[in-house]
Order: C-alpha cells, then structure tokens, then sequence
C-alpha cells in the first residue's frame, strides 16, 4: 500500500491539484465579488469631496427600536449619529447570501416590522438593490432581490439580518459573518425618541402614533446660489461662454441651444432645467439611482443635507429633499427639495430652488405637541378627506425669516394626499 | 517524453493556475476603481504642488468625525475679582489681565512649564484647567493656551489665554476667551481629510509658491453667532510659512464644507 503510493505520488498530487483547481474555478465564478467588479450601477465614489455622497444621500431616514417587550420607539438626535455608526458597522460586515423566507403574508411581514429586539431601518420609499449594497459595502446579488424597503438589524442575533420589500410582503434573511453590533448599540444611547407602531392598513405598512409627538424646534442659515453659476455649470461643456439669457415677466431663460434651456423665477427663487437629449436614454431600475445622482452631483446644485425622499417609477423622478435629523422638511414653495427626470424620451428635468439649508443654529428650545395619529385621523375622516390619505409622516415646516437668511423649522404631521405631501392641518381646518 | 514528465508538467501548470485563482480570490476584492481614480488625482496635485516649490508633507487622508456645536457665553467679568495681584479690564468679550510684577521667562524650552504653572492658579487665571498649552497656535512673542473643545483645541481668541512675551522675554500680562458650556446642535458626522484640506487651498491660490505647509492642526472655531451663542464647527488649522521670508499664515478651513473661512 505504502509502496504503491510511494510510486505514484505524482499522479496522487495532480489529482488533488485538479480537483483544487475546478473548486477554485467554481468560488470565483461563484463569489459575489464578481458581480462588484462589473459595476451594475456604474459609480463607486469612494473619497467623493461633495458634502453629501452617493453613499449616504440613499441611507434609510428612520430608525426604530423595537424593545423586547415589543413596544417600539422612533429614535433621533444620538449624539453619536446612529445612523452613522450603522452604515460604519454594516459596512464591515460580510453579508453573503440571502433566502426569501416569506412573501405574500402581511402578518408575517408585520412580525418582521415589529421583530423583537430589533433596530428597523426604513427607507422613505423603496430603493433598487444596488443602493442597498452601494451604501452597505455589500455584494447581493439582484437575481435574488430587486427592491429594498426596510432593513431589520436583530440585537441578538449575530448571524443574520433581514430586508424586507413591501412589494408582496417579502422578507429575506441574509446570512451575516463578522457582525459586530457593540457600536450600534453604544450609539443608541442618549438623545430622544417617542413610541411609534407598526400596521397594515389598505395593505401597506404603516406607522402610527399612539401617542401623540413632542418635538423640538430647529433653525438654519441658507445658502443662496448665484443663477449665473448654475446656468454656467449646467451648459458649459459644448460652447463656453455662448449662454443666452431673456427675462420675460418674472421668468428668466437661460439658454445655449434650441435643446438646453434654464428658466429662473425671481419671484420665487425656483428654476426648472430641461436638456433634450436627443436620444433614447435607458436606464434599468436597478442603474437609474446611481447614475441620476451622478448628474445631480456634476452640477453646482447644493447637496448639503439632501437625502432621497421617492422615486416615481412612470416619469422616472427621483426627489431628493432636505432632513433635519430624521424628519423630511417641506416647504409651500418647493425649496429644500430637488427633482431630477430622465423621461424615457430622452428629455432631462430638474426642478430645484436657489436655497439650501446649510448651517444649523441654536434655538431657544421651544418643543411642539402633535396629537396622537389617531386624532389625526378622526380629523381627516371628519373633513371627509380621509379616503383620499395615502400616507402620513412626522415632517418640519421650512419657514423662511426674510431678515436674516434664516429658516425656523417646526414639527407638523404630513399626510400624502392625491400624490402631494400636505401639512394635515391644511386639510382639517 | 515519458508519461511521469507529462505529469510533472501538469503538475506545475496546476500549481501555477491555483496560485493565480487563489491570489485573484484574496486580493481581487481591494481593486476599487474610483477610489484609485481620487488617489491618483491627489498624487497629480501633490506634484503640481512640488513643481510650485512649496513643501507639504501630508499626514493623513482620513476623514475625522465633528459636530456643529453651541457655546453659551461666559462671564469672566464677575468673576475677576477673585484674582490677586493683578489690574483687570474688559476689551470686547475678553478679560484684559496685567500682572502687577511681570513674569520673567527663564529659559525659552521651559516657557510652556513655567506659564502652566501660572495659569494652573486660581488666584492668576480663572478656570486655568479648561486650557492647555498649543504649540502650533504659538510664536516667539506669544504663547497660546486653548480651551479643549470635543477633546480638541479651539482656535480662535474667544476661548484661548494668550501671553504676550515682550522684548525682555517677561510676560506683562494676558488676554482670556472663555467659551461657555456647549450642547450639540447636530450629532457626530464625518469631516473631510487633512490633506484635502490643504489641496483645496492650494487649487484655491491660498497657498503662494516658494512656501512651507507647517503644522496642520485639527481644531473647532467658531463660525458664526446667534441669540448671544456661538456655532463652532470643525476646522483644519493650516499653518503656511514663506521659505524665504518670515511670512506665517494660520488659514482655516471648515472641515464639513472643505471651504475656507475668511475672517
């Protein structure tokens, strides 16, 4: 026996090698980190300089802690910056394959909502895969899962976590190694929250108030953006310089081609871009995010404090919109928010304004009572508006102070109403 | 050629190949192309910096973390009557201090030491604890100590102890900021790097040919005020000396916007 593999250790050597070599060839072909390397979304921007980068303008806008006990409570203002410390965590961590372990079951679903000592991250509306794993530091792949809604970090688990799409009430578990939740947990110590609870009303997930918010008061100093400097960087790549501008009325039109053109409302500070293309331009779900960001951040348009805020899948808009913390900040005249199109007949369209919220002050604390969702509610059903609410959301108003540059941003609940965010209160009165 | 050599040679060929997809499997995963795109976009300006003939070793391409803060004001002027041996006045926001007999400086390596000790007296300064000695924020005729701010020091005359050195080596006297207690206005958020710091000055012409960047100092200042409470931010101390002449300048950048800040 030892004999004859003494004699043939060669041949015993290059089989092993062999079978080594087609296990090898299998991983690679295999590994998730091919699929990184293709680069689906096309922009990886890793030392981007802009204050906002693509990494975190696509972050989720609201944590939940749901206790052992099963109450849960929206959590903001940790000094630490939790949501922060999550993205810095996750990113460590090896998230490798993911199973669906649940679709069509709104109980189900709402059990994953409301899993037990669990941190619940939502995005304001649904995101393509590639967002998740861009922000995440991950490598799903998108054979599997295509759209992300809600992220569901269990405390003691270090195994897995969950995404969870509200498109058929799907629920994955990703398998996790490395998952080191001792700064997460660090990170959610301090600052403030208020109870919170998860349901499904009209076959959506929806949080609710039970009893009612106390919020405080914030302030920031804008920006005002020179026109002359967008218009430039919107049209300077083909003629320099050759920027024809008209004002009719309280409209100015900027404009270097019949297919670009730039309209400026002094009265309002809002311009509105439109580049015709020329040219069918297709993008895939999972790519648009990416590249409509990447635009977004070659022009001169402020990203401080932006987040994404929806997406609508038919003019393909996204809108991005400023937060404090972790509330959404509307604005009667559209400031704070930006919205960027590729139509699919290859028009290009961003709505914006020339304000952007920049530095923050301090207030003398002044904290606003809103009732619970349950009054809100009543109210709404009183006025008889009720039927027509598709959402509701805790969001500040942008209040401007023309005398000093300064904004006063105040709590109020916003419901979605016939396709618009509105301030309840419009409605019940 | 014998069957055992062609088993050798395949042996090798598979040896080789598993090397490579081993190799491709462990280190495959660090080639990222955008950030190697930023990395070669530094080295570029690096170099364009050195053909200009300043000198700039960088230290670090790490973000830090920050927060934008509030400082309440303080009031030194009630509180001066409890120092001893001195004349006190207010100039502005700062207490104007002049010793009765100046302090003469002994050695120049131990002024740090013996203005320590100075300022660790309640009866010579009031909460001399708050502020430690800065070296980078010093010169030969003044030396600076600063209020900690977030464990980092604060740059800028409202919350710094400043000693005049005369030209006898004495200290007459001192000019005192104090900032008072601080809240957070945002949470924690990441700042940008020195280095990109010090090349936004540069691309900016902050930064004259023929210079030395000096010490680099990460640091709060503030920014503006509102309702009687200062804002202070994060900010890159960039210290640029002329080679030739006795040109120094402190330049601040805002270390959340990357910018300057023009005072």
């Amino acid at each position: 026996m030892l004999n004859r593999l003494r004699n043939n250790w060669i041949g015993i050597l290059l089989t092993i090698m062999v079978v080594l070599s087609m296990a090898l060839s299998a991983i690679v072909w295999i590994s998730p980190y091919h699929f990184e390397h293709r680069g689906e979304d096309g922009s990886r921007n890793e030392q981007q300089t802009t204050s906002q980068s693509m990494q975190d303008i696509y972050l989720p806008s609201t944590i939940i802690h749901t206790k052992g006990d099963g109450s849960q409570q929206f959590l903001y203002d940790q000094p630490r910056n939790l949501m922060l410390t999550i993205k810095e965590s996750l990113r460590n961590w090896q998230l490798r394959s993911g199973r669906r372990i649940s679709s069509n079951s709104s109980g189900n679903y709402l059990s994953y909502l409301r899993h037990d000592n669990s941190l619940l991250l939502s995005y304001p509306a649904t995101v393509p895969l590639t967002i998740f794993n861009d922000s995440f530091n991950a490598s799903l792949s998108t054979d599997r899962i295509s759209r992300v809604n809600h992220i569901v970090l269990p405390l003691n688990d270090s195994h897995h976590i969950y995404l969870l799409s509200d498109d058929h009430f799907q629920v994955y578990r990703i398998n996790v190694r490395n998952m080191q939740i001792a700064a997460i947990k660090k990170a959610m110590k301090g600052g403030h929250h208020f109870s919170v609870d998860h349901k499904i009303v009209n076959n959506r997930p929806f949080v609710t108030y039970p009893n009612g918010v106390k919020l405080p008061e914030f302030a920031y100093r804008i920006t005002t953006a020179n026109v002359d400097n967008i218009s430039q960087s919107l049209m300077n790549n083909s003629r320099k310089g050759n920027i024809n501008s008209q004002t009719e009325g309280d409209v100015t039109t900027y404009s270097d081609s019949p297919s670009r053109h730039l309209n400026y409302n002094h009265k309002r500070g809002t311009l509105d871009y439109e580049h015709y293309m020329g040219q069918d331009q297709h993008y895939s779900y999972q790519s648009i995010f990416g590249h409509l960001y990447e635009r977004l951040s070659k022009s001169t348009i402020s990203l401080d404090s932006l987040r994404y805020d929806a997406y609508n899948s038919g003019s393909k808009t996204i809108t991005y919109r400023s937060y404090v913390e972790n509330f959404p900040v509307f604005n009667d005249d559209g400031y704070g928010e930006v919205r960027v199109q590729l139509s699919t007949e290859g028009v290009e369209r961003y709505h914006f304004s020339r304000y952007s919220l920049q530095v923050p002050l301090p207030v003398d604390k002044h904290w606003t009572r809103l009732p619970s969702s349950a009054v809100v509610f009543n109210e709404l059903h009183n006025s008889n508006h009720m039927k027509d609410i598709t959402g509701l959301r805790v969001g500040y108003r942008w209040q401007s102070n023309q005398s000093d540059k300064t904004v006063t941003l105040t709590p109020t609940y916003y419901v979605h109403y016939r396709g618009n965010w509105v301030d309840y209160q419009t409605l019940t009165k | 050629m014998n069957f055992r050599r062609i088993e050798v040679i395949f042996l090798v060929a598979f040896a080789i190949l598993n090397a490579a997809l081993l190799g491709s499997l462990l280190w495959g995963t660090h080639f990222q192309g955008a950030s190697t795109q930023a990395q070669n976009q530094r080295a570029l300006t690096l170099k364009e910096m050195r053909n200009d003939m300043i000198s700039y070793r960088p230290q670090s391409h790490q973000p830090r973390n920050g927060y934008y803060l509030a400082a309440k004001n303080s009031s030194l002027e009630s509180r001066a009557s409890s120092l001893h041996g001195v004349s006190t006045r207010m100039e502005d926001d700062l207490l104007v201090v002049n010793f009765e007999h100046p302090i003469e400086l002994k050695d120049e390596s131990e002024i740090a030491q013996q203005l320590q000790k100075v300022v660790n007296n309640r009866h010579q300064v009031i909460d001399g604890k708050k502020y430690s000695y800065n070296q980078a924020l010093s010169t030969k005729h003044q030396a600076v100590f600063a209020q900690q701010v977030k464990g980092q020091p604060f740059a800028g005359k409202e919350g710094q102890i400043r000693f005049i050195i005369n030209d006898k080596n004495e200290v007459t006297g001192y000019k005192q900021g104090e900032l008072g207690s601080l809240t957070i206005l945002r949470p924690r958020d990441k700042t940008v790097s020195e280095t990109s710091a010090v090349l936004w000055l540069y691309k900016h012409n902050q930064i004259p040919n023929n210079s030395r960047v000096g010490s680099v100092l990460f640091g709060y200042s503030k920014l503006t005020s509102r309702h009687g409470q200062r804002v202070l931010i994060p900010t890159w101390l960039v210290n640029v000396k002329s080679k030739n002449g006795n040109n120094n300048a402190q330049l601040k950048v805002n270390a959340f916007s990357g910018t300057q800040i023009k005072e």
